[in-house]
C-alpha cells in the first residue's frame, strides 16, 4: 500500500509538471471549466428563480444536486485522468511496458495522470457544497453519514465504469468515445434524475446508474433517500465493482501485444 | 472539381472505418440532446409559459438547436492540428489542392453525414416522446433560417480554421478550441435560448459570433423575431464573416511563412 502511495505521489507530480509546461494553455482550459460549470449553475438559478420549482425541488436543492454531481465528477476525473489516455497505450504497444513493471497494471492505467485542473476546482467547489450544506439547514448526522455513504458509493461507481472502458480499451482498440459515452451518461445527473420521465427515468436510476451516482447523495443529504434504496445501491455498487474487475481479468488475458 | 469530389467520398470512407466509434459518437449527441429536453420538459409540466416560450415552442428550440448543433458543429477542420504538428502539412505545398477548399469538403462532407443521422434519430425521438412542436412551413420564415444556418456554418469554419492554424505556432492549440466550444454550448444557444439571459448580457452576447451558430437560426425557425431583431442579426452576420474570412487568409500566410519542416 505504501509502495502505491509513493508511486502515486510520483506520477501526480509528474503529471502537474507536464501540464504546467503549457501554463497559457493550462490557464485557457481552467477558464473554459470554469466557465462551463458557472454557466449551467446561472442558467439554473435563472430557470428556478422563475419557475419556483425544478421537478419538485427548490432552488437551493437544484444547486446542491448540481454540486453534488460536479463533485463526483471532478474527484473521478482527478483521479483517472489516464483513462482518456489508455486507448493510444494500447493502439501503440506501450502498454507491454505497464505490464512488465512490478506494478498492478489496472493501477498503473487508473490512477498515474491526476489532473492539476481539477485539484484546483475541487477546493472552491469543496466549499460551496459545505455552504449549501449549512443553508440548507441540514443538522441530522443520520443524514450527513447518509450523503458520504453515497457519494463513497457514486465514486466506487465511477471507478467501476472506468474500469469497464479499460476492459473496453483492450477488447476492441475502436473505442474511442466510450468514455465521453460515460461523460454524457453521468451528464444527465447535473439535475434530479426525477426531471425525466418513465420509462427512462427508471432506467438511468437502477440500470445505468447515474442516479444512484449523482441523485443518491444529495437526496440522502436532504433526508430524501429511504434506507431500502440506500441498501439497494450499497449492493449495486458491489455487483458493479465485481463486474468490473472480472471483464478487466477477463480482458487482460485477451491482450495482445501491438505495434512494431 | 473532381479531386474534391475524390476527397468527399474518401471522408466518408473514412468515417464508416471505426462504426462502433461512430455509433457511440451518434449516442452522445441524443444523451446530451435528452438532457436539455428534459430540463425543459420538466418545467413545463407545472407552467404554461415561462421567459414568453411555451411548451411548444421551447421544445421546437430545443430540437432545432439539436439540428445546428449537428449541421454547423460537426466539422473536420481541427484535423489541421496534428496536421500541422505531425508535418503533414507540407502536403499542402507539393500538391495541387487548395487549402482551404479541402477542409471545406471534408467539413461539407462531415455535415451531411451528420445530418443524415439526426434526421434519423430525432425522427425517434419524436415518434417516442411525441413532444408537441412547430412544424414551420412558412417560405418567409424558412429562407431566412436556412440562409442564417449557412451564415452559422461558414462563421464556424472560419474560427476553427483560425484557432487549428494557431498549431502553426504553439504547442498546443486545444486550449482555445475546448474554450470556444464551451462559449458555444454556454452562450450560443446550445443549451437554452440565451433571450431568457438578462437584457444587458444578452445584448452584449448578440454582438459575439457565437449566437449566430445555434440560438439565431432556432430562434428564426420560430418566427418569433421582428424585422429589425433579423435585419441586425444578418448585418452582424455579415460582418462577422468579413472581418474572419480576412482574418483566416492572413493567419494561413502567416502560419505557412512560419513553418518549418525537417525530415527525410
Amino acid at each position: 500500500m505504501k509502495k502505491y502511495l509513493k508511486v502515486w505521489w510520483l506520477y501526480t507530480i509528474n503529471s502537474f509538471e507536464v501540464q504546467l509546461n503549457v501554463r497559457w494553455g493550462l490557464i485557457l482550459f481552467l477558464f473554459a471549466k470554469i466557465l462551463r460549470f458557472a454557466a449551467f449553475a446561472f442558467f439554473l438559478v435563472v430557470l428556478v428563480s422563475s419557475t419556483k420549482v425544478l421537478a419538485g425541488y427548490s432552488l437551493d436543492q437544484v444547486i446542491l444536486f448540481f454540486l453534488s454531481f460536479n463533485l463526483l465528477d471532478i474527484l473521478s476525473q482527478l483521479l483517472f485522468r489516464e483513462v482518456y489516455r489508455f486507448r493510444a497505450a494500447v493502439v501503440s504497444g506501450n502498454f507491454d511496458f505497464y505490464l512488465i513493471k512490478p506494478l498492478n497494471p489496472l493501477f498503473r492505467s487508473l490512477f498515474t495522470g491526476a489532473d492539476l485542473l481539477d485539484f484546483i476546482t475541487l477546493i472552491p467547489l469543496l466549499l460551496a457544497v459545505a455552504y449549501f450544506i449549512n443553508k440548507l439547514q441540514v443538522v441530522g448526522m443520520i443524514n450527513l453519514v447518509g450523503f458520504f455513504l453515497m457519494l463513497l458509493v457514486g465514486f466506487l461507481v465511477a471507478l467501476s465504469f472506468h474500469i469497464l472502458v479499460l476492459s473496453l480499451g483492450i477488447l476492441t482498440t475502436e473505442v474511442d468515445n466510450a468514455i465521453f459515452i460515460y461523460r454524457d451518461l453521468i451528464g444527465m445527473g447535473r439535475v434530479p434524475v426525477d426531471i425525466y420521465m418513465e420509462p427512462i427515468r427508471g432506467l438511468i436510476t437502477f440500470i445505468i446508474p447515474v442516479g444512484i451516482m449523482m441523485t443518491f447523495p444529495a437526496k440522502a443529504l436532504m433526508g430524501l433517500l429511504t434506507w431500502p434504496l440506500m441498501i439497494y445501491a450499497v449492493l449495486f455498487v458491489s455487483f458493479l465493482l465485481y463486474l468490473s474487475l472480472k471483464t478487466w481479468q477477463f480482458a487482460i488475458k485477451r491482450y495482445s501485444s501491438a505495434s512494431s | 472539381m473532381k479531386k474534391y469530389w475524390e476527397v468527399f467520398k474518401i471522408t466518408w470512407q473514412q468515417l464508416l472505418i471505426y462504426r462502433v466509434n461512430f455509433a457511440l459518437w451518434r449516442l452522445r449527441t441524443i444523451l446530451q440532446l435528452l438532457l436539455v429536453y428534459f430540463i425543459w420538459w420538466s418545467v413545463f409540466q407545472s407552467q404554461d409559459k415561462v421567459f414568453g416560450y411555451t411548451t411548444a415552442s421551447i421544445l421546437t428550440y430545443v430540437l432545432v438547436a439539436a439540428l445546428m448543433r449537428a449541421v454547423v458543429l460537426s466539422t473536420r477542420v481541427t484535423d489541421m492540428i496534428d496536421s500541422i504538428n505531425s508535418g503533414n502539412i507540407v502536403n499542402f505545398l507539393i500538391k495541387p489542392l487548395g487549402f482551404i477548399r479541402y477542409y471545406l469538403t471534408r467539413d461539407i462532407a462531415d455535415k451531411l453525414f451528420n445530418i443524415g443521422f439526426y434526421i434519423a434519430e430525432v425522427s425517434l425521438l419524436i415518434l417516442l416522446l411525441k413532444p408537441p412542436i412547430i412544424i414551420q412551413t412558412k417560405l418567409p420564415v424558412l429562407i431566412p433560417f436556412f440562409i442564417a444556418t449557412l451564415g452559422g456554418l461558414v462563421i464556424y469554419f472560419c474560427i476553427n480554421f483560425i484557432v487549428s492554424l494557431t498549431a502553426f505556432w504553439v504547442e498546443n492549440s486545444w486550449g482555445p478550441l475546448f474554450l470556444m466550444s464551451v462559449f458555444l454550448e454556454s452562450l450560443g444557444g446550445g443549451l437554452f435560448p440565451i433571450d431568457i439571459l438578462p437584457k444587458p448580457l444578452f445584448d452584449i452576447l448578440m454582438l459575439t459570433p457565437f449566437p449566430y451558430l445555434i440560438y439565431f437560426p432556432a430562434k428564426l425557425y420560430l418566427g418569433s423575431m421582428s424585422y429589425s431583431e433579423i435585419i441586425s442579426g444578418f448585418s452582424i452576420i455579415f460582418i462577422w464573416i468579413t472581418v474572419l474570412v480576412a482574418l483566416m487568409r492572413v493567419s494561413i500566410n502567416a502560419g505557412f511563412r512560419h513553418f518549418s519542416a525537417v525530415g527525410n
